[in-house]
């Protein structure tokens, strides 16, 4: 029955040597860091006291390491090795509230200066990106935006495969 | 008096003429990068071609290395290949001036042309690639302003100074981007204007980062075992040491698939976790 699985898996890959799809790339390296991870917060679970930031650290800590062609991911790395806030979770809980006072003035605002802020805001969502300047940010959004989007569903396989 | 110097300069990296690009680079090259070398390479050859000739080796080891990611290989390389344009630019200058107005055009167009073809060949999933927008701006027919520098096209009314030039490039990068950005981000391809293709991006990546909130605050719920679980009928503990060999399978059916979860999301807002559990946002 692995084998099957094992097997099935290999067809998809195409006949090039060394040309996997990114998103399998990303996919392996991302629940090969994770698992272990969660293995072993669930063995030390009596020792240390278990809440959501140690789990969304790991989370945090396996995206980061399995995207680390990207300039964000470093970011992410220096966020989470310095400090043990959760600092994603404040950020968008005001990024909430930013955006409903934003569309609560436009009226007659400077269009550019709209534009400006809604970067502003992106920038603020993209680790490291208000160091960035605009258009590496832009660039950095799309990779990161595939890496959520990846990272979401490993993490819905995960719950789906244990429950 | 002095030996042939045959030894050292056929050895020395700094032997211009035999730059092929099998030499410099044996790896498989995306197209976009190739013709940025190749461009650099049929310049007259001099110092500066070997500085960009090895540039562009440069970018071609990095971009493969970024090729690995989805789509976005493409972008970087043909950033690195615009630079590479530049650079080459500069350095045909001393040809005549009709050779230096024709290449002049034929990078812009490649350029244009490239990212088409980067666009359609480096895309993971096969869709519409962006080089239209910039196929758009080549085909304004304007006349070429007859200077000694840099040969780009100016557009008919706008200034032709070196900052407005400069500011108009990095516009267009900056709408290439979004344009791309547009591609990636479901129910973006209808929406027109800046600003709201920018709300939506944010929109998607703010409810992306919760989704994974929730999913890591479920994942906790599985990972801890019957002892904290809120009831034990409604989450039974898996062991995650049988994880691996099925979830890939499952992850890569998902894939295919593709993503119906932006669909359910408000089901998971509402989705009430019995117990004791408060949400962070």
């Amino acid at each position: 029955m692995e084998r099957q699985i094992i097997n099935k898996k290999k067809r998809v890959f195409s006949v090039e040597p060394n040309k996997i799809p990114p998103s399998e790339v990303f996919t392996r390296k991302y629940t090969s860091h994770l698992v272990p991870a969660l293995k072993k917060l669930n063995m030390n679970k009596n020792s240390s006291q278990v809440n959501q930031l140690t789990v969304k650290h790991e989370v945090d800590m396996a995206l980061a390491l399995s995207a680390q062609e990207f300039a964000w991911s470093r970011f992410l790395l220096q966020k989470l090795s310095s400090s043990n806030n959760p600092t994603t979770a404040t950020s968008s809980s005001s990024n909430g509230i930013r955006i409903q006072e934003r569309s609560g003035k436009e009226g007659g605002g400077d269009e550019d200066g709209e534009i400006e802020e809604k970067l502003r805001e992106l920038q603020k969502l993209l680790p490291g990106g208000e160091e960035m300047n605009v258009e590496e940010m832009l660039s950095e959004i799309g990779t990161y935006i595939k890496c959520l989007e990846l990272q979401t569903i490993a993490l819905k396989s995960m719950v789906q495969d244990t429950t | 008096m002095d030996p042939p110097l045959v030894n050292d300069s056929s050895f020395s990296p700094a032997n211009p003429s035999s730059y092929t690009l099998s030499e410099i680079w044996p790896f498989p090259v995306n197209d976009a990068v190739r013709s940025g070398l190749r461009l650099a390479v049929n310049s007259s050859p001099s110092d500066k071609d070997v500085s960009t000739a090895a540039a562009a080796a440069a970018a071609a080891e990095e971009s493969t290395v970024t090729d690995l990611t989805a789509g976005w290989g493409g972008r970087k390389a043909r950033a690195l290949n615009s630079e590479e344009d530049e650079s080459s630019k500069m350095v045909s200058l001393s040809s005549s001036g009709n050779e230096v107005k024709d290449s002049g055009d034929k990078k812009r167009k490649l350029c244009g042309s490239e990212s088409g073809n980067g666009d359609g060949s480096m895309r993971a999933e096969g869709e519409t690639s962006s080089g239209g927008g910039s196929k758009a701006t080549e085909q304004k027919n304007k006349p070429e302003p007859p200077k000694d520098y840099i040969h780009v096209r100016a557009r008919r009314g706008q200034a032709t100074d070196r900052h407005s030039l400069a500011e108009r490039a990095r516009r267009e990068k900056i709408s290439e981007k979004m344009t791309a950005l547009q591609d990636i981000i479901p129910g973006c391809n209808k929406i027109i204007g800046k600003a709201l293709v920018l709300d939506e991006i944010i929109n998607y990546i703010q409810s992306l980062q919760r989704q994974v909130e929730f999913l890591s605050m479920k994942l906790e719920v599985v990972n801890s075992g019957p002892s904290t679980g809120p009831t034990i009928g409604v989450f039974p503990t898996g062991d995650l040491g049988t994880l691996p060999i099925d979830l890939h399978r499952n992850i890569y059916e998902q894939q295919q698939e593709g993503n119906e979860s932006r669909g359910s999301h408000p089901e998971w807002l509402h989705m009430q976790v019995d117990g004791s559990f408060n949400r962070t946002t």
